[in-house]
């Protein structure tokens, strides 16, 4: 399974957290977190199996991205039930593959869009 | 004859308790089983297949003219046609007790959820509804079940939804697969350790711990959504949420049996 990862992070992000399984019932999955300064997050996921839909924020936007096609982000208001200020759908390569998404907060709309628009295989 | 699988059908109430009063038939060859209405079609259609066709285009016709609001009866959306249905089911050769039998087992959500246009679920019909009060307080299997994906939910960022409440019914014996999350419910209705409920949306709120709730897909959801209820109007999946009670699809509710 191909890890997808931002091409470049904000300034002062570092990863503070890998999760990588394969479950033999449920297959593989990844969750990678990237921490930036105040509180800034920035997390990117995969799996072959087990996704929901994401919720609908207060607006959503679409992107594009090179290798997964078109997305949609949604982005949330802070008195929203969810965790996280922005949150794409999730993407695949193609059909059958494993989906990806990318999320966080305290980041501002446009670079969440970079970000995902940016997101590539982990070379 | 009609849809078969998925949300909206007929099917979906098999085993559920109701409160309809589905009569069981007397008459060899023609009786009720545990699919009510389902039962009995079968067995028009296996009697009647060409006289049924008709019959059929009749009902989907007096049904989709119920559905539009054009029918003015309450509780029997063909009666205004009840005329055209009776003549249709002579044609067949059914008896007037056959007849008087299908006519007081068709409700207008059981019809309409058999020809697929209506999910009595979603829409808290009255057909096999669990009021709030009958659902109890759930199993101590429920609670276990509840309690141990509470433990396991994370604080973000969401959208493994179907991930940690599929890995939380494999800690309790409970084997369900698949890409996204609406895809659970089939699979749930043939698990022992649950019995599917209709409970109206105002309801969600109430469902006793353990009680997973499926959200079909569509209405540009593509994944759809399940939870575990844990019994005091909050849900887990991979978050802990307020009960899900408008998703815009229709929904399926299983309650532990044990």
């Amino acid at each position: 399974m191909q890890v997808f990862v931002p091409a470049e992070l904000p300034e002062g992000f570092l990863v503070q957290s890998v999760v990588a399984e394969d479950s033999p019932d449920w297959g593989a999955s990844y969750q990678i977190v990237f921490e930036g300064p105040e509180g800034a997050e920035l997390t990117v996921q995969g799996t072959v199996n087990g996704v929901g839909d994401v919720f609908r924020g207060q607006s959503r936007q679409k992107f594009q991205n090179p290798w997964l096609g078109q997305g949609l982000m949604e982005f949330y208001e802070p008195d929203s039930e969810e965790p996280v200020d922005f949150h794409s759908h999730w993407l695949q390569t193609g059909p059958e593959t494993p989906f990806h998404c990318l999320s966080g907060k305290g980041l501002e709309p446009e670079q969440a869009l970079h970000l995902a628009e940016s997101l590539g295989p982990r070379q | 004859m009609f849809a078969s699988g998925g949300f909206n059908n007929l099917n979906m109430m098999a085993g559920m308790p109701t409160t309809t009063g589905i009569p069981t038939g007397n008459d060899p060859g023609f009786m009720a089983g545990p699919n009510g209405l389902n039962d009995v079609m079968k067995q028009l259609d296996q009697m009647f297949s060409k006289q049924m066709k008709s019959m059929n285009d009749l009902l989907k016709k007096m049904l989709g003219d119920a559905k539009n609001g054009n029918a003015t009866s309450g509780m029997f959306p063909c009666m205004d046609l009840s005329g055209q249905m009776e003549s249709v089911m002579k044609m067949g050769g059914l008896t007037n007790q056959m007849i008087a039998k299908v006519a007081s087992m068709v409700t207008p959500e059981a019809s309409l959820a058999a020809l697929g246009g209506f999910n009595g679920l979603s829409q808290g019909g009255s057909a096999g509804t669990v009021s709030a009060a009958s659902l109890g307080n759930g199993t101590a299997w429920g609670r276990s079940l509840a309690s141990d994906a509470l433990n396991h939910s994370v604080k973000g960022p969401g959208g493994w939804c179907y991930k940690y409440v599929a890995q939380a019914l494999a800690r309790h014996g409970v084997s369900v697969h698949g890409g996204s999350a609406y895809m659970a419910a089939d699979q749930l209705a043939t698990k022992k350790e649950f019995r599917e409920v209709n409970v109206s949306q105002a309801d969600l709120k109430k469902l006793p711990a353990g009680a997973i709730v499926v959200w079909n897909k569509g209405n540009g959801h593509v994944h759809g959504h399940i939870s575990i209820s844990l019994g005091d109007g909050r849900e887990v999946s991979d978050l802990v949420r307020n009960q899900t009670t408008n998703y815009g699809t229709s929904y399926r509710v299983f309650l532990p049996n044990k």
